[in-house]
C-alpha cells in the first residue's frame, strides 16, 4: 500500500481544493440562488421567454427550474461539469505523474508488479471518487432538509434526491476512466488541467446535442446524459441501458489502460 | 546483511548455485519499428565481477540495460538475472538489483530523505541506517529538496537509492556524469567496496574508457547494437595493437648514403619547408606499411610521429630502420585507443556511422594524418 499512500498524499491538496469548489458551488446554487429564482419566478420567466429554445437548452434552462427538483436538474449539469473535470484530472495526474516528472525509471525498477502499481494508483482515484460522492450526497441531503417548507422539495422523497446526487459518481467514473486511458496512452507528458478541462467541457457541450437536434440517439455520445437526473427524481431509478453503457465504457477504458500500463515499454523521456 | 550473508542467500535462494552467472543474455534483440535498437546481444556477467559495458552514445548500452531491468520488452532473445527471466520474474529480480540511470529524475517537491524513504518502502527490510551511512559517505544533505539540488547532488541521491537495499547486482548506466572528481572518487571507492566486501556484481556502462579501465575486470564493447568484443581489460590492453611513438632525428628519413641509409630533405629549404618535406616522406613510408592506423605527424617543433600498429613487427622494424630516429617507444595502447580500434571502419569500406573514430583521428593531428 506504499504506492497508495504516496499517491494519495500527492493528490490530497488538489482533492481538497476540488471538493471545496464542488461543495461551495452546490451550496451557493442550491442555498443561495434557488430561493432567489423561486421568489422571482415571473421576472425570470420574462427573461427566459427571449431565449431561443436551443440556446436555453445548451445551458440546461427549462420551464421546470422554479421547483426544487427542476432547479437541481438545472444545477446538476454544472455539478457534472465540475466532477468530470476533477475526476479526469485525477486520472491524468495519478497515471501521468512519472511521465510528467520523467521519473518512470525510478518507479518501474522498484520490485513491484505493474498490475499492482496500476491497482494501487487506481485505488487512490476510486477513493477520491467515493469520497466526493459521499460528501456531495451528504451535503445535498442537508440542503434538502433545509427546504422542509418548500412544497416542491417536500414532494420528492429523500431517497430520490440521494439517488440523483449519486449521478455524480457515475459521471466521475466515466471521466476518470477517460483520464486514466489518456494518461496511459499518451506518448508525451500532457498538461493535467488543460486536458481535463477540455474533456470536461466537451462532455458539457455534448449534452445539448440530443436537446438541440431532438434525436435521442445523440445521448449515446453524451456521457452527462447517461445518468438522467429527471428519471432519478421522478421515478427513483436510472435508465438501465444508459447505466450499462456507462459501466461498459468505464470498464473497457480502465481495462485497456491496465493492459497498456502493464505491458508497454517504459519510456525514460 | 553482510556480504557473506548476501552471497549465501544467493546460493540458497533456489535460483541457482554459486557458480551461476549474474547476467546472461542470449540473442537479445530489441527493435523500435524500423529503427535499430540492439541485435543478438550475447552477454555473460559472472557473479562478483565488475563488468564494463562500453560504447558510444546510441550504441545500445541503455537499451540492453532496460531489457535486463524489464523496462522494455525484447523483440526476441532472452535475458536473465541470477537465473530468473528478466520479464517473467521481474519483481523477484528487482529485489536484488540496484540501478543508477544516466539521468536521474524524481518527483517534484520532495526532500531527498522522503524520496529515499519512499524508495526503501518497496523493499522488505529496514534501510534507514544504510541511507544515512551512504549519505554521509557521499556528503549528501538529505533534508534538501531534490529540485533545488545540483546535478551532482541529484546523482548522489540516485546512488543512495541504487544501493540502499544492499543489492546483489548493481547496474550503473553512465554513473559519473555530473559528479565532481571528489564525488567520483567516493563513488568508485563505494562501488569497489561493495564488490570486494559484499561480493556485489556490477554492470558498469560507460563511454569513458578511463573509468572502465580503473574499475572493471572484463569489458564488452558494443557497436551499432551488436557486441563486437568481450575481453578482459588486461587482455585488451595486451592485444597485438601497439602504440608506436617516434621522435625524429635532425633530418628525418635518411638519404641513401655510404652506410646504405636514405635521407629526405630539400637542399637550401627553410626549416619549416624541410619539416614539411620530412613529414610528407614519413607519412608516405608509414602509410604504405600494412597495419598502421591513426597515423599522426607532429609539427616542425617536435617532429613527433605516432600511430597504432597491428601487423608484422619485422616489417615495422624494417621501416623504422630507414628513419633517422632520436627516440622510439612501442607501448601498450590505452583502453581508449583499443576502443577506437574496434570502431574503425570495416575493411570492406563500410562507412563508419558511429562518428567515434573520426573524432579521435582528427584530434591528434596538427599537421598530417592518415588512417
Amino acid at each position: 500500500m506504499n504506492v497508495y499512500r504516496f499517491e494519495f498524499g500527492r493528490q490530497l491538496r488538489g482533492f481538497l481544493v476540488g471538493e471545496a469548489v464542488l461543495l461551495g458551488v452546490a451550496v451557493l446554487l442550491m442555498v443561495g440562488a434557488y430561493p432567489i429564482y423561486r421568489d422571482a419566478k415571473e421576472a425570470v420567466e420574462q427573461v427566459l421567454e427571449g431565449f431561443p429554445p436551443q440556446f436555453a437548452a445548451l445551458f440546461g434552462v427549462s420551464d421546470g427550474m422554479f421547483s426544487f427538483g427542476g432547479f437541481y436538474r438545472f444545477c446538476s449539469l454544472y455539478f457534472m461539469l465540475i466532477v468530470a473535470i476533477m475526476s479526469c484530472a485525477w486520472g491524468l495526474s495519478v497515471f501521468g505523474r512519472e511521465r510528467r516528472t520523467k521519473s518512470s525509471d525510478f518507479l518501474f525498477v522498484m520490485p513491484i508488479g505493474r498490475m499492482r502499481l496500476y491497482a494501487e494508483k487506481l485505488a487512490v482515484c476510486l477513493t477520491m471518487v467515493a469520497a466526493t460522492g459521499a460528501l456531495f450526497t451528504a451535503v445535498m441531503a442537508m440542503i434538502y432538509r433545509g427546504y422542509g417548507d418548500d412544497p416542491t422539495a417536500a414532494s420528492i422523497p429523500l431517497p430520490r434526491i440521494l439517488l440523483a446526487a449519486c449521478s455524480l459518481v457515475g459521471v466521475q467514473m466515466v471521466f476518470l476512466a477517460f483520464g486514466v486511458l489518456i494518461a496511459v496512452l499518451s506518448r508525451r507528458a500532457i498538461g493535467v488541467s488543460g486536458t481535463s478541462t477540455m474533456v470536461g467541457i466537451l462532455g458539457f457541450v455534448l449534452v445539448s446535442l440530443p436537446e438541440m437536434t431532438g434525436e435521442d440517439g445523440w445521448r449515446l455520445v453524451s456521457p452527462f446524459t447517461w445518468f438522467n437526473v429527471d428519471e432519478a427524481l421522478n421515478h427513483g431509478r436510472y435508465e438501465v441501458g444508459y447505466s450499462m453503457l456507462a459501466m461498459i465504457v468505464a470498464a473497457v477504458c480502465l481495462a485497456a489502460a491496465a493492459v497498456v500500463y502493464a505491458h508497454a515499454d517504459v519510456r525514460n523521456r | 546483511m553482510t556480504g557473506a550473508d548476501r552471497s549465501d542467500a544467493t546460493a540458497r535462494d533456489g535460483h541457482g548455485g554459486e557458480h551461476e552467472s549474474a547476467i546472461v543474455t542470449r540473442h537479445l534483440t530489441k527493435r523500435y519499428g524500423k529503427a535499430r535498437g540492439i541485435t543478438d546481444v550475447d552477454l555473460v556477467v559472472k557473479r562478483g565481477e565488475i563488468f564494463g559495458f562500453v560504447g558510444p552514445n546510441g550504441a545500445g548500452k541503455s537499451t540492453t540495460i532496460r531489457c535486463l531491468l524489464g523496462l522494455i520488452r525484447p523483440t526476441s532473445g532472452s535475458a536473465s538475472i541470477f537465473g530468473l527471466d528478466s520479464m517473467r520474474d521481474r519483481v523477484r529480480i528487482l529485489e536484488n538489483v540496484g540501478y543508477l540511470p544516466s539521468e536521474v529524475f524524481y518527483y517534484e517537491g520532495m526532500r531527498a530523505r522522503d524520496l529515499l524513504a519512499y524508495a526503501a518502502s518497496f523493499y522488505h527490510r529496514d534501510c534507514s541506517a544504510r541511507i544515512i551511512e551512504l549519505a554521509q559517505r557521499l556528503d549528501l544533505n538529505l533534508d534538501q529538496k531534490i529540485e533545488d539540488m545540483s546535478l551532482g547532488n541529484r546523482k548522489k541521491v540516485g546512488i543512495v537509492q541504487g544501493l540502499l537495499h544492499s543489492p546483489k547486482l548493481v547496474i550503473l548506466d553512465e554513473p559519473t556524469s555530473g559528479l565532481d572528481p571528489l564525488a567520483q572518487r567516493a563513488f568508485f571507492d563505494l562501488i569497489r567496496e561493495e564488490n570486494r566486501e559484499h561480493g556485489v556484481t556490477v554492470l558498469f556502462s560507460s563511454h569513458i574508457l578511463s573509468e572502465v579501465q580503473r574499475m572493471c575486470d572484463r569489458v564488452a564493447i558494443i557497436r551499432e547494437g551488436r557486441i563486437v568484443a568481450v575481453k578482459d581489460v588486461a587482455e585488451l590492453r595486451r592485444s597485438s595493437v601497439k602504440r608506436v611513438s617516434l621522435v625524429l632525428g635532425g633530418c628525418g628519413a635518411r638519404a641513401d648514403g655510404d652506410d646504405g641509409t636514405r635521407s629526405v630533405g630539400v637542399p637550401g629549404a627553410s626549416r619549416d619547408e624541410h619539416a614539411d618535406a620530412v613529414s610528407a616522406r614519413i607519412e608516405e613510408m608509414l602509410s604504405g606499411l600494412p597495419g598502421v592506423r591513426s597515423l599522426t605527424v607532429g609539427d616542425s617543433s617536435s617532429e613527433d610521429v605516432s600511430f597504432l600498429f597491428e601487423g608484422d613487427c619485422n616489417a615495422l622494424l624494417d621501416t623504422l630502420a630507414g628513419l633517422d630516429l632520436a627516440d622510439v617507444s612501442i607501448t601498450e595502447p590505452t583502453l581508449e585507443e583499443v576502443f577506437m580500434h574496434y570502431y574503425q571502419p570495416d575493411a570492406s569500406g563500410e562507412s563508419e556511422s558511429s562518428g567515434v573514430a573520426s573524432d579521435a583521428d582528427v584530434s591528434t593531428a596538427p599537421r598530417g594524418k592518415r588512417d
